[in-house]
């Protein structure tokens, strides 16, 4: 049982869509941190964050869930499953749980990992802009990612259809797979994103399936990031991975960049703690009215 | 103030004598490894130790806001662009016939790092009076173990001792400078914790960049186009409104805050209805940005004239080697 377990819920929406939601009410007029995760991912990849960021600040309120075809997120009626995966969907879903989760009259902290990253800067430029505070990405930088796109699909070709145990799985993420550094975390994560077929474990989403998508996820994502009318960070895991645009609008200091270079892509899963104080310290700064009257001249509210 | 009233009454003449007999031992070994730097060799470690010994001899003894006569040439940040650096001293004219002030951001992000901090600091130690390199947030060890610097020391040496060394002598740098007691010089911009010149003199400089108050604003903050005082996009620092300026260079007596930190497209720009101006010396910035870089002349009369240069022409610089291609969906 991981932290965030005990804030289980399911979420039903009209078209027989049902969200496995997590949901800790905020204390205090803390805000509420919504986190959506990358496209393969699940919830779970937040697991270990959130229980760190809980201990830092009791108070912040939680709202995650596993987004359509991820994860413990189903269509109640099999014959009825819409696989739809276009940006459009994903933000209608967001904006969907915010509703029903948090008062309209909370303030939120967005945080999205990777082409989740692109859901919660489109919906903090737009749909959710009068009630966000603050804006952070993980690990998704448009010019970098379309550039990696390129090479996915041979990249998901190196990649296991299944698995005979998900001990076996956990150990292809850490070792051959490449893509997670904690094995703490990759035993609550991974289990997430498989289900079960005979005997054997395969992917709950088939990426290769998406293809259709990828061209559409990342674009626009520095436009929304650099336009959301409220405090951003961009948190990665080396100054490589800056494109021209947030290279520029970086040295503009029009945001705050936090780099981790010991960190592999699921910045949330190699080093929870680290990323939970960063995250903590970015809301203490933004998410409340400033605590330091300056000696000279009014701050600004 | 004894030291002030020495710098102005030094001529051209008097400095070279100057040089002569107080840097006679190593004026020599300088001009040596400035020979050498300018061929965008590195120095042996051996050689930045009693560099970075030397140049601590000179720095302590400089103000938090380190008195400059005009004229005098101001640039921007540099972030290890060691072909623009030379490309600005040939733009600018050679030191120490033009009178430089550096207003920090030596290192990361370039390739070039090592080069370009050790040439500035060779260039302080062998014309002291005709060269003031101040400090920019970038001359720190929390941010140049993200941004590139450590990580060149390591290829270049094998070791951090250099890095180590360097970061030292960051600590020694000043932290602004006043030209003529009208032009105020700063890497980053003004603290609701300063309202006066004085208050900068009152600090204790000598110390890692800390992660806020006075001497971090400095480094950090930025003007804006809102009033008053804001909290910094950057996560450090503030930014601040005309109205803030304003009270700023009245109360303190000055024409002009002169400042770097923020990429500019033009190399150049003014702010706060010219009572700020934001100088940025790094053309191409990151070789990408499409930028080009400026640095600001004062003459006798404090009126500036800015020269504007591209990125010089060079080899194309090393590509850093991307391994396998990573997940990012």
């Amino acid at each position: 049982m991981s932290f965030i377990s005990s804030f289980q819920s399911s979420l039903e929406r009209g078209d027989g869509l049902v969200f496995n939601v997590y949901n800790k009410p905020a204390k205090n007029d803390e805000g509420t941190l919504v986190l959506h995760h990358g496209i393969g991912s699940s919830a779970m990849t937040f697991a270990l964050f959130c229980e760190q960021i809980s201990k830092i600040n009791p108070d912040l309120g939680l709202l995650l869930y596993d987004a359509r075809s991820h994860g413990r997120t189903v269509f109640k009626d099999p014959e009825h499953i819409n696989y739809d995966l276009s940006l459009d969907s994903l933000v209608n879903d967001l904006e969907y749980v915010v509703s029903q989760m948090v008062s309209s009259h909370e303030k939120l902290l967005l945080l999205g990992h990777s082409m989740g990253a692109t859901v919660v800067s489109n919906a903090a430029a737009g749909v959710l802009k009068t009630q966000v505070k603050g804006l952070i990405v993980v690990d998704a930088v448009e010019g970098y990612a379309n550039q990696q796109l390129r090479s996915m699909s041979s990249l998901l070709l190196t990649w296991p259809q299944s698995f005979a145990s998900l001990d076996d799985a956990v150990t292809w993420h850490l070792t051959t797979g490449h893509l997670l550094r904690n094995a703490e975390s990759a035993r609550i994560s991974v289990p997430a994103c498989l289900k079960k077929e005979g005997d054997y474990y395969s992917w709950v989403l088939d990426l290769k399936t998406t293809k259709k998508w990828w061209d559409s996820w990342f674009t626009n994502l520095d436009r929304w990031f650099l336009s959301a009318p409220c405090a951003r960070m961009l948190v990665l895991p080396g100054t490589i991975r800056l494109d021209t645009e947030l290279t520029r609008a970086q040295m503009q200091g029009k945001f705050q960049m936090q780099i981790f270079n010991d960190s592999g892509h699921f910045i949330q899963e190699d080093i929870p703690r680290n990323l939970a104080e960063c995250v903590s310290h970015f809301w203490s700064r933004n998410g409340h009215p400033i605590k330091v009257i300056p000696k000279f001249g009014q701050i600004r509210q | 103030m004894d030291l002030e009233t020495d710098a102005h009454m030094e001529g051209s003449d008097s400095i070279r004598s100057f040089d002569a007999t107080e840097d006679s031992g190593n004026s020599d070994n300088l001009d040596s490894w400035l020979d050498t730097l300018k061929q965008c060799k590195f120095l042996s470690q051996k050689n930045v130790e009693k560099l970075c010994s030397m140049a601590k001899d000179v720095l302590q003894y400089e103000q938090n806001v380190q008195p400059v006569q005009a004229p005098v040439t101001i640039c921007g940040d540099v972030h290890g662009q060691f072909h623009d650096l030379l490309e600005l001293f040939s733009v600018g004219g050679p030191c120490p016939d033009t009178n430089y002030l550096f207003m920090g951001d030596y290192v990361d992000r370039g390739y070039y790092s090592v080069e370009s901090v050790s040439y500035l600091v060779a260039m302080k130690v062998r014309y002291p009076k005709r060269i003031t390199i101040l400090r920019g947030n970038h001359e720190s060890r929390q941010t140049t173990q993200v941004y590139g610097f450590y990580d060149e020391c390591l290829r270049k040496y094998g070791n951090a001792t250099v890095w180590r060394m360097f970061t030292d002598l960051f600590d020694y740098f000043p932290i602004t400078a006043l030209v003529d007691n009208k032009i105020f010089c700063l890497h980053g911009g003004l603290s609701p914790s300063i309202d006066s010149i004085d208050n900068i003199r009152s600090l204790n400089r000598f110390q890692e960049v800390p992660h806020d108050g006075p001497m971090s604003d400095l480094l950090w903050s930025d003007p804006d186009e809102r009033s008053n005082w804001g909290v910094s996009p950057r996560g450090a620092g503030f930014t601040f409104g005309q109205d803030i300026s304003e009270q700023f260079n009245h109360r303190n007596n000055l024409s002009l805050i002169s400042r770097a930190h923020q990429l500019v497209m033009e190399g150049y720009a003014w702010s706060h209805e010219q009572q700020v101006v934001t100088i940025f010396s790094a053309p191409n910035y990151c070789y990408r940005c499409g930028n080009l870089a400026a640095i600001m002349e004062l003459d006798e009369e404090l009126y500036p004239t800015f020269l504007q240069f591209d990125p010089c022409p060079r080899a194309n610089e090393p590509s850093v080697t991307r391994k396998t291609p990573d997940y990012f969906l």
